[in-house]
């Protein structure tokens, strides 16, 4: 017998009548197979274990090397394609009116492109065009261009009230449109209506110049860092400039087509 | 069999040698052909070439010493061995002639004295008097000599449950042998 003798050992065999019932079923049991059986099947038993082996070293050998390989590559063209769209992204959320986040907008305007309906953006949402006929509104309508400024709330807030239409049009921090700080040469406003109009801030004060109490328009969101041009003060805002005041009446979706063009080439 | 020498045949085994697969054959196939032959199937040899085949097959996976590799090919026999009753379930028993009766293995006299005094027909007719189960645990126990946690990783049972089926197994041996009647 090739056992181990498990059972002999394991099994209390002072019985005589199993004892001699395991030998004589071992006895009359155990036989040793036809030849001819033996004989065709041990050629197959050794054709299929070495197949099994070729496998199992195909599986240890080649795919380590090829199959990640094709994966690591996938892996970077879909990073890749992930790192592409964060720009895309954002200026897709800007042009909806979502305020991005300040690292993201201050990364677009490093690359010179100015985010649409953002806090500190240059441009506004919309309003009517510079010049247009009195009386006509702009396809913009109102524009998101509020300026906001937690940190001085006299640069915020400000609506641009053109003598004909309405339209919203602030500038960076809370600067009028076409106001670029210095004191502007008279004539062209154009904040929110046509040439004649004029910009009149929120609560009936001049765009730019303080309120006694600062009323957020914009739930309020966390201080901004200062801005790089701190020293401008609201009374110098109150030059009339000839900036753009909110838009130029095109849908969203063109604007966001754009932008992200912008971006792609960039 | 000796660890290194086993080592030895099973890594040219693997490699497809012939030699270590009849070496390997000699050594088993008489066991688990007693073992298929216990269970009544039909066609016993039809089930051990099955069971050998599936074993080279799966030979790669394998990793261990004798003891657990012929625990390993008894488990793989118990498989065959369900795919064999299932499929005898499913067709009518054809009607052929007896296959002949294989040459026994060589036993020891004190085996050969053994099966004198109780027969060969006694054995077939006490094992067919008990359980499956019982049956399976006591021909894995006596004619594989596998031990009770072997017994149990074979039939995917717990060796609690093993140990109670070789006991009641054992109990309705000694009744039959003593022309008492089987309680299951």
């Amino acid at each position: 017998m090739s056992g181990n003798g498990a059972f002999q050992e394991e099994m209390n065999f002072e019985d005589r009548e199993l004892n001699a019932f395991a030998l004589a079923t071992r006895a009359a049991l155990v036989a040793v197979p036809d030849p001819a059986l033996g004989r065709n099947l041990v050629p197959e038993l050794a054709a299929a274990a070495a197949v099994g082996h070729r496998d199992e070293v195909y599986d240890t050998t080649a795919r380590p090397t090829g199959a990640p390989r094709r994966s690591r590559r996938g892996l970077v063209a879909r990073i890749a394609l992930a790192v592409a769209l964060v720009p895309a992204l954002f200026a897709g959320l800007a042009v909806a009116g979502v305020s991005v986040p300040q690292p993201a907008d201050d990364a677009f305007n490093a690359l010179g492109i100015n985010l649409p309906n953002q806090e500190g953006s240059d441009e506004s949402g919309g309003g009517s065009q510079p010049g247009e006929t009195p009386g006509t509104e702009s396809p913009g309508g109102k524009g998101n261009g509020q300026g906001q400024d937690k940190q001085n709330p006299a640069r915020a807030g400000g609506r641009g009230n053109g003598a004909q239409g309405r339209g919203r049009a602030l500038g960076k921090r809370g600067i009028p449109p076409g106001h670029d700080g210095s004191p502007g040469n008279s004539g062209n406003s154009n904040a929110g209506g046509n040439g004649n109009g004029k910009a009149v801030g929120k609560d009936g004060t001049p765009p730019g110049q303080a309120r006694p109490k600062p009323v957020p328009v914009h739930p309020p969101t966390p201080p901004k860092p200062p801005a790089p041009d701190q020293s401008r003060r609201p009374q110098e805002n109150v030059g009339v400039g000839n900036g753009s005041a909110g838009g130029n009446g095109k849908g969203p979706v063109k604007k966001a087509l754009a932008v992200v063009s912008q971006t792609l080439t960039h | 069999m000796a660890p290194e020498r086993f080592d030895g045949l099973l890594a040219s085994a693997r490699r497809g040698d012939e030699a270590a697969w009849s070496e390997i054959w000699g050594e088993l196939a008489p066991a688990v052909l007693g073992y298929l032959r216990g269970s009544n199937l039909p066609d016993p040899e039809d089930t051990l070439g099955e069971a050998f085949l599936q074993a080279a097959r799966d030979l790669h996976k394998f990793d261990g010493d004798w003891q657990q590799f012929r625990a390993w090919v008894f488990t793989i026999a118990n498989h065959r061995l369900i795919d064999a009753r299932r499929h005898a379930a499913r067709r009518p028993m054809d009607l052929m002639a007896e296959p002949p009766e294989p040459q026994r293995a060589p036993a020891s006299d004190a085996a050969e004295e053994a099966l004198e005094r109780i027969g060969a027909e006694e054995v077939h007719r006490v094992l067919e008097s008990l359980s499956p189960d019982q049956r399976d645990v006591l021909l894995l126990r006596i004619v594989a000599d596998l031990t009770l946690d072997q017994v149990a990783e074979a039939l995917g049972k717990r060796t609690g449950a093993v140990k109670q089926l070789q006991r009641r197994g054992l109990a309705a041996v000694k009744r039959q042998l003593k022309g008492e009647g089987v309680t299951r």
